[in-house]
């Protein structure tokens, strides 16, 4: 959940249980407040009467004034002053109200008088409502005005950190350029953004060094390997060799030939990944998978695998020696993971290449296919370099590629737009 | 013929010398930069064989050098580093083919005598193999009669291999990556070369000409002319 949202979650929840219980609190103090302001009222009234009563002698007439209701009822002895509320039925509007009262007794002309002052409480209802309701309706409106506001302050406040969350998304730890993290006023963020860059800049300079030494190691192995192969290709020069010397040497030469060509994948994946095959040509991949195809004939008929070619002409702006060395390694793989008697199918259309093989009846591993010394089969005689090489001249040259199984066939689909530039 | 071989160690020099001495060739050495820069002044080599990284300097200087005295001594730079940029840029500046290590001696051999043959052959084209004559330019062979030996481009081209590497036993591999390139060399198997090699055997033994490919069990062919050999 965004941040945002979780804050404005806690942030309504809380507010409407605030909201809430303020209302209830709020209807109780006004009502409170009013009914107190009605009971002065009656005590105005009785304060009239006791005046009366000391200078007449008498009570004064007992009728309807002001919303007030008093009956004078004689009394035997004095009650207590009290004040409470009941409620009465209305013949003129014919339903039942709550009414205050107060009763007192007032001694008038030698009798006791019990005297109930009365008056109906529909007007401060109304009136409790009506400030409840205003009032909670403005809160209301105050609360969404700044939940809202809120919410544009906090997207502004936040942005900058929506901006550095979005140059990390975008960083590759493979690319030359060091990653450009916004400017903002605000110190976390700008602490943040700083300690970002360090750590990524500290990250490519390891990455950097690792590939250098993969490079350099590469590089150191090819002179030693020279010799080896140099002096093996003296040794079968001699004229004695016996079958078992033969074997040996055999062996020695096909553990050459892995180690070679597994430091020159290495140092191939490292040049691809250092951009140092930047010159892009419209190649004409028809003309280019004939001859590859014609290449691997002899290998294919050798190795009883039958090869069928739907070639459509495609053209496709990249560089050269990479789509060479990544039909290569496509047409290779193909044809080395196969089976006696199996098929190879090529299928070139404008801007997709299908290379379809059959092979082993499971579907590789999708996940693991394209990581380096990924193998089937830990014995195996590969490197597990060459899908890796295929992925990254893909990466590099804006080529999407997928892998699928279906129909027992091992399909290697590769698209790109016609028009599209390597890079 | 006289060929300087530009390496600083030792072991492949003295390994190369070896092999390419097998020939009619004679090899010279040169460890580092200075050596090899008064061996490229005071003598003239059919064939430089040149490292890039050498002690004291670049191989890449002691090529501009010699372009620029106008000297014409076929070059082939062997490098470690496999690099476009390196190979065209010694192609640039005159060198005549580019290896990188490691490389098969044979191959070396092959490209050696591709050189020498450019170089000093001034127009002419063909090569005597014992009886027989291989054109370069229309890329034929004749046979001791006269008549032309049809070969496919494979054959022709295996047979200028073999030329390039005669009386020496040669890996199935080696020829699988000179004539099918590295990609295929990757195969489990190399059994195709030997139908190339049979019929290539065939076709020179029906011109009339003795075996010259000889099968060396477990590890490649041999092609020896007899009356050399």
């Amino acid at each position: 959940m965004r941040l945002f949202a979780r804050y404005n979650r806690i942030n309504l929840a809380v507010t409407a249980v605030l909201l809430a219980l303020s209302a209830v609190a709020y209807y109780y103090v006004i009502n409170r407040i009013l009914v107190h302001e009605l009971d002065e009222e009656l005590d105005n009234y009785k304060l009239k009467v006791e005046n009366y009563a000391s200078q007449t002698g008498g009570l004064p007439e007992k009728g309807v004034m002001e919303d007030l209701v008093v009956k004078y009822e004689p009394a035997d002895q004095p009650i207590s002053l009290h004040y409470f509320t009941n409620n009465q039925y209305d013949s003129e509007e014919n339903k039942v109200e709550p009414v205050r009262q107060l009763i007192y007794t007032q001694r008038a002309r030698t009798r006791l008088y019990k005297v109930t002052i009365a008056k109906p409480m529909e007007g401060i209802h109304l009136l409790t409502r009506v400030i409840v309701f205003s009032t909670l309706g403005i809160l209301l409106i105050i609360i969404l005005v700044s939940i809202i506001v809120n919410r544009f302050v906090l997207q502004k406040l936040w942005k900058p950190f929506y901006e550095s969350l979005n140059v990390i998304r975008r960083f590759k730890l493979h690319e030359k350029t060091l990653p450009e993290f916004p400017r903002t006023k605000t110190e976390e963020f700008s602490l943040m953004n700083h300690q970002l860059s360090d750590m990524l800049t500290d990250a490519k300079t390891d990455y950097r060094l690792l590939k250098e030494f993969t490079e350099n190691a590469s590089h150191e192995m090819q002179t030693p390997l020279a010799i080896i192969r140099a002096k093996l290709d003296l040794l079968i020069q001699e004229e004695s060799l016996s079958a078992k010397q033969v074997e040996i040497l055999d062996g020695a030469y096909v553990a050459i030939k892995r180690i070679s060509k597994l430091s020159q994948s290495l140092l191939l994946l490292a040049k691809i990944e250092n951009h140092q095959f930047t010159e892009a040509a419209a190649i004409d991949l028809k003309t280019t998978l004939n001859e590859k195809m014609e290449q691997f004939r002899e290998f294919w008929q050798d190795n009883d695998i039958h090869i069928t070619g739907h070639l459509e002409t495609s053209k496709i702006k990249a560089n050269r020696e990479l789509v060479d060395i990544l039909l290569n390694n496509l047409l290779a793989n193909a044809a080395i993971h196969n089976k006696a008697g199996g098929k190879v199918i090529i299928d070139l259309k404008k801007d997709q290449l299908m290379v379809s093989n059959t092979g082993t009846g499971q579907p590789l591993d999708t996940a693991r296919l394209f990581r380096r010394f990924y193998k089937q089969a830990q014995h195996s005689q590969h490197n597990g370099l060459g899908l890796s090489i295929v992925k990254q001249i893909c990466d590099q040259s804006g080529i999407l590629i997928r892998y699928y199984f279906s129909g027992n066939l091992h399909v290697f689909a590769l698209s790109w737009k016609e028009n599209g530039s390597a890079q | 013929m006289k060929l300087l071989v530009i390496e600083d160690e030792r072991d492949l020099s003295e390994s190369i010398c070896d092999y390419l001495g097998k020939e009619q060739f004679i090899c010279e050495t040169a460890y580092d930069y200075q050596v090899a820069s008064e061996k490229i002044h005071l003598n003239d080599y059919a064939c430089i064989i040149l490292d890039i990284m050498l002690p004291h300097g670049s191989g890449i200087d002691l090529l501009q050098s010699l372009k620029q005295e106008g000297k014409t001594d076929g070059v082939l730079i062997i490098s470690a580093k496999n690099s476009l940029e390196d190979k065209i840029k010694g192609l640039h500046l005159g060198a005549d083919d580019y290896l990188a290590k490691p490389f098969h001696l044979a191959e070396l051999s092959a490209r050696v005598a591709a050189i020498i043959r450019r170089k000093s052959f001034d127009g002419k084209t063909k090569i005597a193999i014992d009886q027989l004559v291989l054109d370069l330019a229309d890329k034929t062979l004749k046979s001791p009669a006269g008549k032309i030996i049809p070969l496919t481009r494979k054959e022709y081209e295996l047979l200028l291999y073999f030329v390039g590497n005669k009386n020496r036993v040669v890996t199935k591999e080696a020829i699988v990556e000179h004539l099918w390139g590295e990609s295929i060399a990757m195969a489990d198997s190399y059994d195709f070369v030997y139908s190339h090699i049979k019929n290539l055997r065939k076709k020179l033994m029906e011109a009339g000409c003795p075996d010259y490919l000889q099968t060396v069990y477990g590890m490649g062919y041999k092609f020896s002319l007899r009356t050399t050999a």
